[in-house]
């Protein structure tokens, strides 16, 4: 190993305090703060609090579905609920959650000071706040939140009661703020990286993100553009999705898709780099495939982008586009395998301990192979006019985003949290919350297969005695899991007032500095633990990582 | 932060709104690209909304087409609607006229618009409209009835695949919309 | 323990069938899905277990096609994945630092990764390759035998058969209706098929092409069977087609598939297919049935108190309130009402051939609506007489003739339509010489009638608005013998507007106002004498055309000519001022 840190940047982190003023005092400032490291917090809170909004209202639904007949909702606050859970879960959890980590480590991955852009930073999170408020204000109005699918399909969201345009706004908040959030990054990553770390040096981190600011960018205000168009409709005499002024109901649906599949990426990708970030530390070993890596991220980007009409394979399309879009989806089975293989490979033949951050990252690896396989079955059209619309779907794509996505949100937390907080997190109770987890969220997701190739559509709040069963256990899993997660909380406040007492070093994991990193070391761990509120505020000069052969 | 940095943010954050702005509108952009993906491909079954001119045709006596109309209701378009002719069998290249009977339920003025739709969708650029009641929308005055007459050809390169063509129009009540314009 | 379970489900069925009882005596094979009697030796339906896993096999080529793909990808996962999960969980257990494994540092091998991308790109075609057959064949719709025609509703599916004259609406069984609702504290395994039942099932017969048409009246539905093997959305204003061959009899059961509003889950879909003969009987059937109207099948009392609550709130609640308490002065209270506790017969004969304000029902409404709300009103609204009637009385009291019944296409059929859908004596038609025979049918039969009324509720307000004589009163004998052409423009005198203002103050304002004008003080003001008809003709005309208060607005709804002729026959006929305006300046005024 030949890597090379400045070494100004050392005694720099102990005197910034001498020409450079601190965070302010009390409140205002998380109100005012430009700071990355302030703002990732905000965005990580953030979305912990939407992850239980979001997960309440998923409660909800499991609870309903828990016996058949109709116990405790109606059938119109259920569809709301699953409706509101998606966009909160989406929108507050999962997107947020990511975008914290980015404010947090991407600074500190490439050796920055901070974002390019403090202050719009910060107004994009608040204006993230205010979507998500005037969102969940929704819920309170007359005729109920919106209760037409996260998908907004017209014409049944122009059925939508005083809730419609609200939504929409708070649709175009979280927009404009993810954009912002986008464009920040983007910026960072390409005039901020210190000397010496070149594009293909950069941790996979940081290079999943730009990619998926790239697909934020491009298809938000496509996004944006369509519900638009929605509240025209409703409200101003357009036509572009009402058959009768000579529109057409299903062009909303690819306008959505062209949006919605691409969305799923802007969620998977980050997943995909925090767990190529892991998994060579705690195999202590290098990234297997670096740079095929990085092709296979902007090849699965890119294919999101003309794959969008298989979520669409039974609206009716000529038999040449039912064709395409089956080929061209199967085609995202092959980068995402090489990633999968890459990831194994990355294992075979390491030292490999297991940590909770790891065991995450495992499960995520195994778990969402299998949401892959369920994707891949999806992508055969003819079978996939059985799978549409069931349960055999929202397991799919739970599967992808639950031990996936959450998964690795969580798996950063444990992996960071030290670094953020300088204390060790309780590794007993940490294992406790991914043994519980991994566990009931296969009890959770996995009978739905069975359920949706049974015949039980989605999106409804009551079922036929033959579904009961399946149900049943599936809503078990969901309590468990719930429940489960308030270790995590605990873990997270725990940690932050002190943990177990243990200090963490720099380093904090064995082999983090030379395995965290990409193409050279993993910067952060080269920082003090907890990190001074401003680092890097002169660059590092780094250099490449050798490893042997 | 020096000059030059701000500098290459500025550039760099232009350029991405510009994309934004530009996405944005690529998005509206999508709805008259998706009419022309439809007559491309025939998406959707969406037909022509203008009438076409009634170009002679050599007859194709050979083979022979099915022709199926069907006629809908959009929730409560509170007309009486329905097609004299429920099916016909013609040769492609033959002018054809249908009869289309609609009658106003209500003592008010209705002002409906017809929505065709074709299935297979692909054929529908092989059907050629020369005289419809769906190219504009329909007034009925109280209780008014009308008969509406279609005229059409399919046309003799209509791919030999298809031997039934289903036709369906749909009333849509706009008479909402169209008191207040 | 099958049989038991069978038997078991019988007696249920028998039990939960009262409402079908009827229909059931005449069915041999005891056997009911919903309206429909399963031919005997009918094959049993397989109970589908409650912890099915797999996908089904279904009861065509497409869905067994469907069927061996899926186990194919399915196969096929299984073993990339065992090679994956076993090489990952090897490497989990042996390279571990624990185990004093010490890391290699190789990171990247190009053979490898070229062989692990081909891998899975060879796969991928040979996956691809029977999925494109699969898909050409399920897009060959063309040589179908038969094609129906499929409307999504809320919440509700609609089934044409294209040349067969048949047409029905298919709903949620009440069974199943009555137990989804929330806590209904009914225990949703002893209903048979819950929420997988309908009223009206779709027949088909066995081994025949049977194309289907999907379209939606409001929102987007999709159309699910498991054991066709497919699913199509059903969009509005769209056609979708899609195509089936069901190999033998069987029921068979699914559920709409796109989320379309509250009831999305209770709008299921039941198939039942047949052989060729035994659906030739239940078309026959079905075909008489359509010709014949509503059913006139005796409903038990509950059903028949529910059913009329609805065609109440829909059709009376407007002026009796909706908790029966009427409007006093006005309209009469139902609660405790002499009418509605005294003889049934009496009340019904009232309701059908209406009395003063009270609209004749008999026209509007089908005779097991009559049934329902008559039964309705004695044992609701604080009424508990605990007797019935059933639609067959009603059907004689209307002199034996089926209520006419509405079998139109593109009707919609809508229940809330259903007062608005009756023909009505005097229509106008543009396209005289081209009227379609099928039209003139239900005009004889208004005319055979001597009054027709047809009263519509519009929003809260309650303004009848069509009431037609054909036969001419002595008044208008009267006045003049002239006949004239409704539609005649130019100059009318005053005698031609008050005649023709007769009827169209019959038509249109009689029932608030009264004949005579005499009114119904205090909620509607006597013209006779009124201050506004005898005052300023412009006025009168403002406040005609505008509406004021509960009087509604007939600028729009009346025709220049009508209503020149009403104010005339107001003004003229009820009073006398001498005035009146021409149609030209009314006309002028709209």
């Amino acid at each position: 190993m030949s890597a090379v840190v400045a070494e100004h940047d050392k005694h720099h982190d102990h005197s910034h305090d001498d020409h450079d003023h601190g965070p302010a005092k009390g409140i205002l400032r998380w109100i005012i703060t430009t700071n990355h490291k302030d703002i990732g917090t905000l965005y990580l809170v953030f979305a912990l609090v939407m992850f239980f909004v979001g997960g309440t209202m998923a409660l909800v639904i499991r609870a309903e579905l828990f016996e058949p007949g109709l116990q405790f909702v109606e059938p119109q606050f259920f569809n709301s609920m699953t409706t509101m859970h998606a966009l909160v879960m989406v929108f507050g959890a999962v997107m947020p959650g990511f975008v914290g980590l980015a404010n947090w480590m991407i600074p500190m991955m490439i050796g920055a000071p901070d974002m390019a852009l403090p202050r719009m930073n910060n107004m994009s999170f608040w204006m993230l706040v205010a979507g998500i408020l005037l969102l969940a204000s929704t819920l309170f109005m007359e005729g109920g939140a919106p209760a037409s699918g996260w998908t907004l399909y017209p014409p049944l969201v122009l059925q939508t009661g005083k809730a419609l345009p609200f939504a929409v706004f708070s649709v175009h908040l979280l927009g404009i703020s993810s954009i912002m959030g986008a464009i920040n990054i983007i910026a960072t990553i390409f005039n901020m990286r210190a000397p010496g770390m070149t594009l293909m040096r950069m941790p996979m981190f940081v290079w999943t993100w730009v990619i998926t600011a790239f697909l934020l960018v491009a298809v938000m205000p496509v996004f944006a553009g369509a519900v638009t168009m929605l509240l025209t409709d409703k409200f101003f005499e357009t036509s572009f999705f009402d058959a009768a002024g000579g529109g057409d109901p299903v062009l909303y649906q690819h306008i959505f898709w062209f949006f919605g599949h691409p969305e799923v990426y802007i969620m998977i990708l980050p997943t995909f780099g925090v767990a190529s970030t892991i998994i060579p530390v705690f195999a202590r070993k290098p990234l297997f495939g670096y740079s095929s890596m990085v092709y296979a991220t902007a090849a699965i980007a890119f294919l999101s982008f003309i794959v969008w009409a298989h979520h669409m394979f039974t609206v009716g399309m000529p038999i040449v586009g039912e064709l395409y879009f089956m080929y061209a989806t199967m085609l995202i089975a092959i980068p995402t395998a090489v990633k999968v293989f890459n990831w194994t490979a990355t294992m075979w033949k390491g030292s490999m301990t297991l940590e909770t951050p790891m065991l995450f990252s495992i499960a995520f690896v195994a778990l969402f192979t299998l949401g892959g396989f369920t994707g891949l079955m999806m992508s055969i059209a003819p079978s996939d006019l059985q799978y549409h619309d069931t349960y055999f779907i929202v397991a799919h794509f739970h599967y992808t985003l639950v031990p996936a996505s959450v998964f690795m949100l969580m798996a950063a937390g444990y992996y960071w949290l030290p670094k953020w907080t300088g204390n060790m997190y309780n590794e007993k109770v940490g294992q406790l919350h991914f043994w519980l987890s991994a566990i009931s969220v296969n009890i959770l997701f996995f009978p739905q297969h069975f359920l949706g190739l049974a015949g039980m559509p989605r999106r409804i709040p009551d079922y036929n005695v033959q579904f009961a069963d399946w149900n049943m256990i599936s809503s078990i899993g969901g309590f468990i899991f719930g429940i489960s997660q308030l270790l995590f909380l605990y873990i997270v406040i725990d940690t932050i007032r002190g943990g177990t007492g243990i200090k963490a070093t720099n380093e904090v994991w064995d082999g983090a500095v030379q395995y965290g990193g990409g193409g050279t070391v993993g910067l952060e761990w080269t920082l003090p633990s907890p990190p001074p509120y401003h680092t890097f505020t002169e660059a590092p000069v780094v250099v490449p990582i050798e490893y042997e052969h | 932060m020096d000059e030059s940095l701000k500098q290459k943010n500025a550039r760099l954050v232009q350029i991405l709104v510009l994309v934004v702005i530009g996405m944005f509108g690529f998005g509206f952009a999508l709805v008259p690209l998706y009419d022309v993906l439809c007559d491309l491909t025939g998406l959707n079954g969406k037909a022509e909304t203008v009438a076409a001119e009634e170009t002679p045709y050599k007859v194709d006596m050979v083979r022979e087409i099915n022709i199926e109309l069907l006629t809908s209701l959009n929730e409560a378009t509170p007309l009486i609607f329905r097609t004299e002719t429920k099916q016909l069998k013609i040769h492609p290249g033959e002018y054809h006229t249908v009869n289309f009977y609609a009658e106003n339920k209500t003592d008010k003025v209705v002002v409906a618009q017809a929505i065709p739709s074709f299935s297979p969708g692909v054929v529908a650029k092989y059907f050629n409209k020369v005289e419809c009641f769906c190219f504009k929308q329909q007034t009925f005055k109280p209780g008014e009835s009308k008969v509406m007459p279609m005229r059409f050809v399919v046309k003799p390169d209509l791919p030999k695949d298809f031997k039934t063509i289903t036709l369906s129009y749909t009333f849509f009540d706009n008479t909402k919309a169209s008191v207040q314009n | 323990m099958k049989k038991t379970k069978q038997l078991f489900t019988g007696l249920i069925l028998f039990l939960s069938g009262l409402g079908t009882l009827q229909a059931a005596e005449n069915c041999p094979s005891n056997r009911m899905e919903g309206s429909v009697c399963l031919p005997n030796g009918f094959p049993m339906e397989a109970d589908p277990g409650r912890y099915a896993l797999n996908l089904t096999q279904g009861q065509t080529q497409i869905s067994h096609d469907v069927y061996n793909l899926h186990m194919l990808i399915l196969w096929i996962c299984v073993l990339v994945g065992l090679g994956v999960f076993s090489a990952m969980f090897y490497s989990i257990y042996h390279h571990r630092k624990s185990k004093g494994h010490v890391a290699k540092q190789f990171h990247e091998n190009t053979l490898v990764e070229i062989i692990w991308t081909i891998i899975p790109a060879v796969i991928l075609v040979s996956m691809a390759i029977p999925a494109t057959k699969t898909m050409l064949e399920m897009d060959d719709v063309q040589d179908s035998d038969m094609t129906i025609k499929v409307t999504g509703w809320q919440w509700k599916w609609e089934y044409e058969y294209l040349g067969h004259d048949i047409h029905f609406f298919s709903k949620l069984s009440d069974a199943s209706n009555q137990a989804r609702q929330l806590n209904s504290g009914i225990d949703t395994t002893e209903v048979p098929n819950y929420l997988l039942s309908v009223d009206e099932p779709v027949v088909v017969p066995v081994n025949k092409k049977i194309r289907l048409v999907f379209t939606a009246a409001d929102v987007l539905h999709s159309w699910w069977v498991p054991e066709l093997g497919w699913k199509k959305d059903a969009i509005p204003g769209f056609i979708n087609e899609a195509w089936t061959s069901v190999s033998k009899p069987g029921v068979f059961r699914g559920q709409c598939t796109e989320l379309c509003g509250k009831d999305h889950a209770f709008m299921p879909i039941v198939v039942i297919a047949m052989e060729q003969a035994d659906y030739d009987v239940w078309a026959k059937a079905k075909v008489e049935e359509m010709k014949q109207g509503a059913s006139l099948a005796d409903e038990p009392h509950d059903q028949l108190v529910k059913n009329g609550g609805e065609i109440y709130a829909k059709n009376c609640a407007t002026c009796h309130m909706p908790d029966g308490a009427g409007i006093p002065g006005a309209f009469p209270a139902l609660t405790n009402s002499p009418v509605v506790t005294g003889d049934i017969k009496a009340q019904a004969n009232l309701i059908l051939n209406g009395k003063n304000a009270m609209p004749a029902f008999g026209k509007q409404l089908q005779a097991a609506e009559l049934a329902a709300v008559i039964t309705y009103t004695r044992n609701a609204l604080g009424n508990s007489k605990g007797d019935e009637i059933q639609a067959k009385e009603i059907n004689s009291m209307l002199g034996g003739a089926a209520a006419a019944p509405q079998t139109e296409l593109g009707n919609n059929g809508a229940a809330k339509s259903k007062s608005a859908e009756k023909p009505n004596s005097v229509k106008k038609t543009t396209a005289p010489e081209d009227k379609p025979k099928k039209a003139d049918k239900p005009k004889l039969a208004a005319s055979q009638a001597d009054e027709v009324e047809n009263v519509q509720f519009a929003s809260d307000k309650f303004y009848p608005q069509k009431k037609v004589t054909d036969k001419p009163s002595p008044v208008t004998a009267n006045t003049s013998k002239k006949a004239e052409s409704a539609d005649a423009k130019g100059e009318a005198t005053l005698a031609e507007l008050v005649k023709k203002g007769e009827s169209v103050y019959q038509e249109n304002c009689q029932s608030c106002h009264q004949p005579g004008g005499i009114g119904m003080p205090p909620v509607f003001p006597a013209l006779k004498g009124s201050a506004v008809v005898t005052g300023k003709i412009d006025a009168q005309v403002d406040m005609m055309l505008k509406g004021k208060g509960m009087m509604p607005g007939f600028g729009k709804t009346l025709s220049a000519d009508d209503f020149a002729a009403v104010l005339a026959f107001t003004r003229n006929k009820l009073n006398a001022t001498g005035d009146f305006k021409q149609p030209s300046e009314i006309g002028a005024l709209q």
